[in-house]
């Protein structure tokens, strides 16, 4: 075992922390008020990111990324997120559609779409999930009927993610209804200005619009818009939900250790029954088992990070991360409410109780996304541990 | 960067488990628990394999290899419910070792297992986590004595401990005692001297050697290391614990597994029915991350680093949590049968309890990390 930061590695983080200590200015880190503001100044940030070579690090050199390895990707969001940098605006194009695109894409599919993602020109969205398609999303339904040189796409996706501001979706589509579930699905790729196409806005149990519905009326796409051939849709699926799930638990550790000791700052200050929050054993012990959860999600990434650049595979070990830092951050909001109690129930936008509100209610939303708990936990079974199914 | 075991560590732990498969199979491990077998027979044996010796330098005679080792063969013992005291022995010699003791050849035969030697701590009711606590970049402070359930003055030992792992199976005693002037003082004690008395006590897992120690004016050889050393102990107690919760919990899990495949009810194996595959995805995904954890503070007492402490705790802690729900779900997923006597699942659900109560339970390093964050 040698946990010794490689020399490359040193280096990209001196060089990274350099740049942010100069360009994350206190502007960029400020709370952001609503969900507009915070897309356009996320906008923002990913240009100036893209200008000075800092988006879309793990890309190869020769679509403008640096070649980052897993363990630089991880530095890359350790840093950023310890400094509360802002959110990327075109998370689902540059991290998980922009692999599948370099996986199964042409080289004219790849030279148009690659460096329009990077530098946020072209913003993307994911058309994956539908009203009968949620775990199971073999069962989608909606229709690309091959006509000469054009696909018509009939019917609907739900759960788009920042559809609204998307210039393009990639969407998963049923090709052929008489092939086996698994077989008939092709990825089309389309802007979303086409004829046929409205969305419609899903507000979410925080009041935020961040997803969509997408509706398909007869919209004509180019046949060269399939990314890998017709009735490989579920094969570029499996590439990107795999993206989605590796993305680097880092980020989400250190996001998340931030968030604990601000709270643990509040349970020393607030009082109730006459002593500190902080002073409960019970609730002491709340705050212990979230340090060891935390801890344990980050040597959980470094196992995973070491795996990776060994080429050792990885098993269900993105399942168990993803179920292990959902459940985990849906405690942190729960523990979040008590400690700020009926005080913390009234709080105007822009309060540190609304703040907290927003991550308490927002974290219920992260055991269902990217793959329910109880799904993680059927793959775990019977994957990891070879149970019947 | 390499995380984890590397292949040498992973070809170690397959001869330590085929060892032990072979020396002290299931069966035999039925004897001793029956009183048929006393149940130490083995540890020669694993002493010549040298493991004994796996954490100590090449210079004082060991292998020169590291705590990662040790909780690699820990882990194994464990697994295999070992009744020989293995793990007791390597951190009681790692310690001789690490004070520097150099008289009368003693470290050569205690490594070798020829001289059985173990640690004496634990007072009932005092915390054990080391109280290393300092903001980072600060200098530590080690242990306080007050933990400590003997005292020490001019030489003379006086005191009682209630929890000495396996210290009716070891001629040679390593007592810490708070010393008159306020320190840590070191002794080595013979078990049959004067003024001392070992008692086996009858525990809840009848493999378990938990005794108590009572020292009436007795006397020792002095060994150097003050409260530096009870940090040293405390920190690789821990460790060495949380390796065999580890190796509990994955072996619970894995037998839990094949049962679950091989048991039918309404026609078909009970494993396919989701609420077991879940409570086993579950119990699998803490015990292969408190094992990640276990590694990572091996790794950090090696290195000794900074966060060394904190590695420690979150390892037991999680280690604790895991083994005590995969053996509590090896019962109950075993069902009726699960709960003989007859079973094994009862002695991994036994001795899951008192490995997570040495060196400080899971509550216990849960409050020690909360405390290092307030500080912060």
């Amino acid at each position: 075992m040698d946990l010794t930061e490689s020399p490359s590695d040193a280096a990209f983080r001196a060089e990274l922390t350099a740049w942010l200590d100069e360009n994350l200015t206190p502007e960029w880190t400020e709370p952001s008020g609503d969900e507009e503001g915070w897309f356009l100044r996320s906008l923002k940030w990913d240009q100036l990111l893209a200008e000075a070579g800092w988006q879309a690090v793990s890309w190869p050199e020769e679509f403008g990324g640096r070649g980052a390895t897993p363990s630089q990707q991880a530095i890359f969001d350790e840093e950023l997120a310890r400094r509360g940098a802002p959110r990327q605006s075109n998370q689902q194009g540059i991290r998980q559609f922009a692999v599948a695109l370099m996986v199964h894409g042409t080289p004219e599919q790849k030279a148009e779409h690659l460096p329009k993602i990077r530098t946020s020109v072209e913003i993307w969205c994911q058309g994956f999930s539908e009203t009968e398609a949620g775990s199971d999303l073999a069962n989608v339904r909606l229709r690309a009927r091959l006509e000469g040189e054009e696909f018509v796409l009939d019917g609907s996706k739900i759960w788009t993610s920042n559809a609204q501001h998307a210039h393009w979706i990639f969407c998963l589509c049923r090709t052929d209804p008489d092939v086996a579930k698994h077989a008939g699905m092709t990825m089309i790729m389309l802007p979303l200005d086409l004829p046929g196409i409205e969305i419609r806005p899903l507000i979410d149990m925080t009041g935020a619009h961040h997803f969509n519905e997408v509706f398909f009326d007869g919209v004509r796409v180019p046949r060269a818009n399939a990314l890998g051939g017709i009735g490989e849709g579920w094969s570029v699926a499996q590439t990107v939900l795999s993206a989605e799930r590796g993305i680097a638990p880092t980020l989400r550790y250190a996001t998340y250790a931030r968030e604990l000791q601000e709270l643990l700052a509040v349970a020393r200050r607030k009082r109730r029954r006459g002593r500190p929050v902080l002073d409960d054993d019970a609730t002491r012990q709340r705050f212990g088992d979230l340090i060891v959860r935390l801890e344990l999600l980050r040597t959980h990434a470094l196992d995973i990070a070491s795996r990776t650049a060994h080429g050792q595979p990885l098993g269900v070990a993105p399942s168990m991360t993803k179920l292990h830092w959902s459940e985990t951050h849906q405690d942190l909001g729960e523990l979040a409410m008590e400690v700020g109690g009926e005080a913390w129930q009234a709080g105007g936008s822009g309060s540190e109780a609304a703040a907290w509100q927003q991550v308490f209610l927002s974290s219920r939303a992260e055991t269902i996304y990217a793959g329910t708990s109880q799904i993680q936990k059927n793959i775990i079974a019977e994957r990891g541990l070879g149970m019947p199914r | 960067m390499e995380f984890g075991l590397s292949e040498q560590d992973c070809a170690m732990a397959a001869s330590v488990r085929s060892l032990l498969a072979a020396r002290s199979p299931r069966n035999r491990v039925r004897d001793i628990v029956s009183g048929a077998d006393a149940g130490d027979a083995v540890f020669a044996d694993l002493a010549a394999a040298g493991w004994l010796a796996a954490a100590v330098t090449e210079e004082r005679g060991g292998l020169g290899l590291g705590v990662l080792q040790l909780a690699v063969v820990a882990r194994e013992a464990a697994a295999a419910l070992l009744p020989e005291p293995l793990t007791s022995a390597m951190l009681a010699a790692t310690l001789l070792a690490a004070s520097g003791y150099d008289e009368d050849g003693l470290l050569e035969d205690v490594l070798a297992g020829t001289v059985r030697l173990a640690l004496v701590h634990h007072a009932a009711g005092q915390p054990w986590v080391a109280a290393e606590l300092h903001a980072p970049g600060e200098a530590g402070v080690d242990a306080e004595p007050d933990v400590l359930g003997v005292q020490e003055e001019n030489g003379m030992l006086d005191g009682a401990v209630d929890i000495a792992l396996d210290a009716d199976r070891a001629e040679l005693l390593l007592v810490p005692a708070r010393s008159a002037s306020g320190d840590v003082s070191w002794w080595l004690v013979s078990r049959d001297g004067l003024g001392v008395a070992v008692q086996r006590v009858e525990a809840m897992d009848p493999l378990a050697h938990l005794c108590r120690v009572e020292l009436r004016g007795a006397r020792g050889r002095a060994v150097s290391g003050g409260r530096r050393l009870l940090t040293v102990a405390s920190q690789l107690g821990a460790l060495l614990m949380a390796a065999e919760l580890v190796g509990l919990a994955e072996q619970a899990v894995r037998t839990t597994v094949e049962f679950t495949g091989q048991r039918h009810q309404f026609g078909k194996p009970i494993g396919s029915f989701q609420a077991l595959k879940h409570g086993l995805a579950e119990s699998h995904t803490l015990t292969h991350m408190a094992t990640n954890a276990v590694w990572y503070a091996a790794d950090a007492l090696d290195q000794d680093r900074p966060d060394r402490q904190r590695a420690v705790s979150v390892a037991k802690a999680a280690a604790g949590d895991a083994a005590r729900m995969a053996t509590a779900q090896m019962v109950q997923f075993h069902g009726g049968v699960g709960f003989t006597w007859e079973h094994d699942a009862h002695l991994f659900f036994k001795r899951a309890v008192w490995a997570d109560l040495l060196f400080g339970d899971s509550a216990e390093h849960r409050e020690h990390l909360v405390s290092r964050a307030e500080a912060m």
